[in-house]
């Protein structure tokens, strides 16, 4: 019979690894012969050692253990199965449940938080436009508008509303724009209240968060110096 | 089946009544059948600009809850061959007597038998904007230079290209020439840019429109005053035509000031 259960160490407790493409019946039955092969040699070896006073302390020990799914999606109730039977027949105390695949719709969501939009909308008085990533935002913020994303706006057109980045408390998130009209600018939690520029400059702004926590306003160009992460991916799915 | 056309605003006092009366009367000038309805319930002022206040005996609220049928409350205006009737609003009622739902059907009704249907909505964005263009087909949008009703415009706007209405279309309203050609206040281009819509047409301030509507008279019924022009060429360009948009006229300028320098051109 093929294994599909298999037990090894690893740095900080052990890895139980599920074959995926295995029937669940054959891992909940090998799961459990399995760990009481392992109960049982265990026994044997304290009879070995006769420590018979300490046998109880030492089976309160909670083993690390980590199981690896593979490509598989476990449902709840899978996991509950596999959790109460690690619980009644080992030490171990489960401490994640790891696969190397995810449904569709998480896919989507880390797709959506993670890449920039493309609007191009005004966003008009009275309106509030919310974005889950980044938004490249061509159309104008008239006073009174409101766009907020999660990650950072880039405007081309006018901003003479609010335009609020990292509105989930991303303090790396930023503001591009030409400043030239009365508006706010808010980056996380903090506000910055901007005038009507005298005389039009045409020129383009990054709003960012600088190390002080201060709302600071640098010419674009040096985007890159200020924020050279933007725009890659950084994993958070996982 | 005629077509149903929303007069909104938003701001309060930019001319959505006088505005409806004479966009009114001006198509029903041009031959078309035509129905005002008055959506301002509780304020109603529709009738008295048209000078048919002493006229009404049913309302809308009375049709809507069943006291009268629809073509008692109508008031047909005898200066217009037909062409031009009223709908009432109720003046002991609130914007609450009536809902989306009856506005359709009562609007479908009356796109029965007119030409066209032009609802005067009141200020606000509450029940009374929801019922007024509940039932309409298109918006038209009325405003001032003035940057307190831009404002209001923008967010009437916002509202209504969500909804299934077409436009809305533009009329800016009591232009005063001197400020826009002195730079006091945004001019037409700059205020049809930062609205992004459609202008419909422009209408300059003037002493007559006061005048007329207090004597009940709408001002497109005098041809040669300017902002009945306005007014007229509005009802052209919603029938279909194209008509140039009136220009702020340039002011005179004197033999010696064209030598020694122009004053400052529109």
């Amino acid at each position: 019979m093929k294994q599909v259960v298999s037990l090894r160490g690893v740095k900080d407790g052990y890895q139980l690894r599920i074959e995926a493409e295995a029937a669940f019946k054959e891992i909940l039955e090998q799961l459990e012969s399995l760990l009481k092969k392992i109960n049982n040699e265990q026994k044997n070896e304290k009879k070995d050692t006769e420590d018979t006073e300490d046998t109880k302390d030492a089976n309160e020990e909670r083993i690390p253990l980590f199981v690896e799914t593979g490509n598989r999606l476990m449902t709840e109730k899978e996991k509950e199965k596999i959790t109460s039977i690690v619980k009644s027949h080992s030490q171990f105390d489960i401490q994640s449940f790891n696969a190397e695949v995810v449904t569709i719709e998480k896919a989507y969501d880390w797709h959506e938080k993670n890449s920039l939009q493309l609007k191009m909308d005004t966003v008009r008085s009275g309106q509030v436009m919310d974005l889950p990533g980044d938004v490249l935002l061509i159309g104008n913020i008239n006073p009174g508008g409101v766009l907020r994303a999660a990650g950072s706006i880039f405007i081309i057109g006018e901003l003479r509303g609010i335009a609020h980045a990292g509105f989930e408390g991303d303090e790396e998130a930023v503001v591009v724009a030409d400043y030239q009209h009365a508006s706010q600018v808010r980056l996380a939690d903090q506000v910055h209240v901007l005038e009507e520029k005298e005389t039009p400059t045409a020129n383009y702004e990054v709003a960012y968060i600088n190390e002080s926590k201060n709302v600071n306003f640098e010419p674009v160009d040096n985007l890159k110096k200020i924020r050279p992460a933007l725009g890659e991916l950084t994993g958070r799915l996982l | 089946m005629g077509k149903a056309i929303v007069v909104t605003s938003g701001k309060g006092g930019v001319g959505k009544t006088t505005s409806t009366a004479n966009i009114g009367t001006a198509i029903a000038l041009q031959g078309q059948k035509v129905c005002l309805v008055d959506m301002d319930i509780g304020l109603r002022n529709l009738d008295v600009v048209l000078g048919l206040e002493n006229r009404i005996i049913y309302d809308i609220i009375d049709v809507v809850e069943g006291r009268a049928k629809l073509h008692q409350a109508l008031i047909k205006d005898k200066r217009f061959n037909d062409q031009l009737y009223l709908l009432p609003a109720a003046q002991n009622a609130e914007k609450e007597a009536i809902h989306e739902e009856q506005m359709i059907e009562l609007v479908t009704q009356l796109k029965e038998e007119f030409d066209y249907v032009i609802i005067d909505c009141p200020a606000g964005i509450e029940q009374g904007f929801k019922n007024s263009t509940a039932a309409a087909d298109e918006a038209i949008l009325i405003t001032t230079p003035e940057i307190s009703a831009i404002r209001d415009a923008d967010r009437i706007i916002g509202l209504i290209e969500k909804m299934d209405v077409d436009g809305p279309r533009l009329v800016i309203n009591r232009i005063r020439k001197k400020m826009m050609q002195e730079g006091e206040v945004m001019d037409i281009d700059e205020i049809t840019r930062h609205l992004s819509v459609d202008l419909l047409g422009i209408i300059f301030e003037d002493d007559q429109v006061v005048r007329s509507s207090n004597k009940g008279n709408p001002v497109v019924l005098d041809p040669d005053n300017v902002a009945s022009q306005g007014y007229r060429n509005i009802a052209r360009r919603i029938l279909g035509e194209t008509v140039p948009l009136m220009t702020l006229k340039e002011e005179k300028v004197s033999f010696w000031q064209k030598i020694f320098g122009r004053k400052k051109k529109v």
